[in-house]
């Protein structure tokens, strides 16, 4: 629902991510940490943050 | 008042005289045919001024909401719209519909703005008398985009045709009641066919969301935060959803999200909304009438209860028993496009 509420919004539902990972699962949380900071970088700063108080 | 209201008016009546209910809430006519105002009937001499002019000032599933004491019985003359909300309320435990008698009416739309004696038929208008071909733009814009003209999920289903020829349905036993009450025999619905409509419908959703989905996701931002920035924050459309019913609002200065004395509010203003009332707007189109800058706010949250309907195969406000999907996911849906967690 989220999801789809950026969508319609306009914003990139890639943004948002749930993953479950188990304790023992070291490295694949690492890997999905990794991925879904690489997606973010790639999106760039969110559009509604404020800058000097307004949004942009 | 008109032709078009007598039967209606029979029915509360009856009711009121067998003491099926304590109280009827129905639009009456006030000065003229365009004043319009909710009014909970009492006294069976007042039917008279009920009126079903295609106009609806607010939403009376909103007011029994708000106004109506639980236990107590109640009827209330609805449009297919107002049946819904009351149904989506009902599923989120705000009313209980054992409660509420609804007298529904067949409606194909009603008028932005009052315009005297108007109603509304599939092809039709009659204003003040007068039969013409029904000209789109004088409806509100929610309306254009309504495909349920029918009341099935009310208890009464009322048509009417433009010659007066009327017949009354009752949809559950409730509604069996009343007509026994009335001394009206039911009668199945005439076979029109309300496909038409439907498309008609579709056709324009998909003109004014298509719009939308065809913009990359940066314009379609800036185009809603450009709308935003109109707002006012009067709460006028908070006020008026009939689905917005939190007693401790989130929007409210107290709870620190949205800055006291700040305008415009920050757009998660209307994406809170958007959040809690997303997947329960029964497009009523009571935010739009009620803004004063003119922000497409039904358009936003009809297109969100689409997109989700699409998804989860919800549509709300259609059945009791069909529970919002937040309450019903499954593993399965989970593991549908665009659904997906992972």
């Amino acid at each position: 629902m989220l999801k789809k509420l950026l969508e319609v919004i306009g914003l990139e539902p890639e943004r948002i991510r749930l993953e479950w990972i188990s304790a023992s699962e070291g490295t694949r949380f690492a890997e999905t940490v990794k991925d879904f900071t690489e997606t973010i970088e790639r999106l760039g700063p969110n559009p509604l943050r404020e800058k000097d108080g307004k949004i942009q | 008042m008109g032709k078009y209201s007598e039967v209606i008016q029979n029915i509360v009546a009856a009711i009121l005289k067998e003491g099926l209910v304590e109280e009827v809430l129905a639009f009456v006519q006030g000065l003229d045919a365009s004043d319009i105002v909710p009014s909970f009937i009492t006294d069976e001499q007042d039917v008279g001024k009920i009126t079903t002019v295609a106009y609806q000032p607010c939403s009376l599933a909103k007011l029994a909401l708000a106004l109506w004491e639980r236990g107590k019985r109640l009827a209330i003359v609805v449009r297919p719209c107002d049946a819904r909300a009351m149904v989506e309320l009902a599923k989120r435990n705000q009313v209980n519909l054992e409660d509420f008698y609804l007298i529904g009416i067949e409606c194909y739309g009603v008028a932005k703005k009052p315009r005297g004696e108007i109603y509304i038929f599939p092809q039709e208008m009659e204003i003040e008398g007068e039969v013409k071909p029904l000209d789109e733009e004088i409806l509100s814009s929610n309306c254009r985009r309504c495909e349920y003209p029918i009341p099935t999920m009310a208890d009464l289903s009322y048509h009417i045709e433009k010659d007066g020829n009327s017949s009354v349905t009752a949809n559950t036993e409730k509604g069996k009641r009343v007509l026994s009450a009335a001394k009206i025999v039911s009668q199945e619905r005439p076979k029109t066919d309300v496909t038409p409509i439907k498309e008609r419908a579709l056709k324009r959703q998909e003109k004014e969301f298509g719009e939308l989905k065809e913009m990359e996701s940066k314009e379609r931002l800036s185009f809603w935060l450009r709308q935003f920035d109109k707002c006012i924050k009067c709460y006028g459309c908070r006020n008026s959803c009939p689905l917005c019913y939190c007693e401790d609002c989130y929007l409210r200065p107290e709870r620190l999200l949205i800055k006291r004395g700040e305008y415009p509010p920050e757009s998660l203003f209307h994406i809170t909304r958007l959040i809690h009332v997303g997947d329960s707007c029964v497009n009523c189109g009571q935010c739009e009438a009620a803004c004063p800058m003119e922000i497409p706010v039904s358009k936003l949250f009809h297109m969100m209860s689409k997109e989700l309907g699409l998804l989860f195969k919800y549509e709300a406000g259609m059945d009791v028993n069909s529970l919002p999907p937040i309450s019903t996911i499954t593993e399965e849906d989970l593991a549908k496009g665009g659904v997906e967690l992972a």
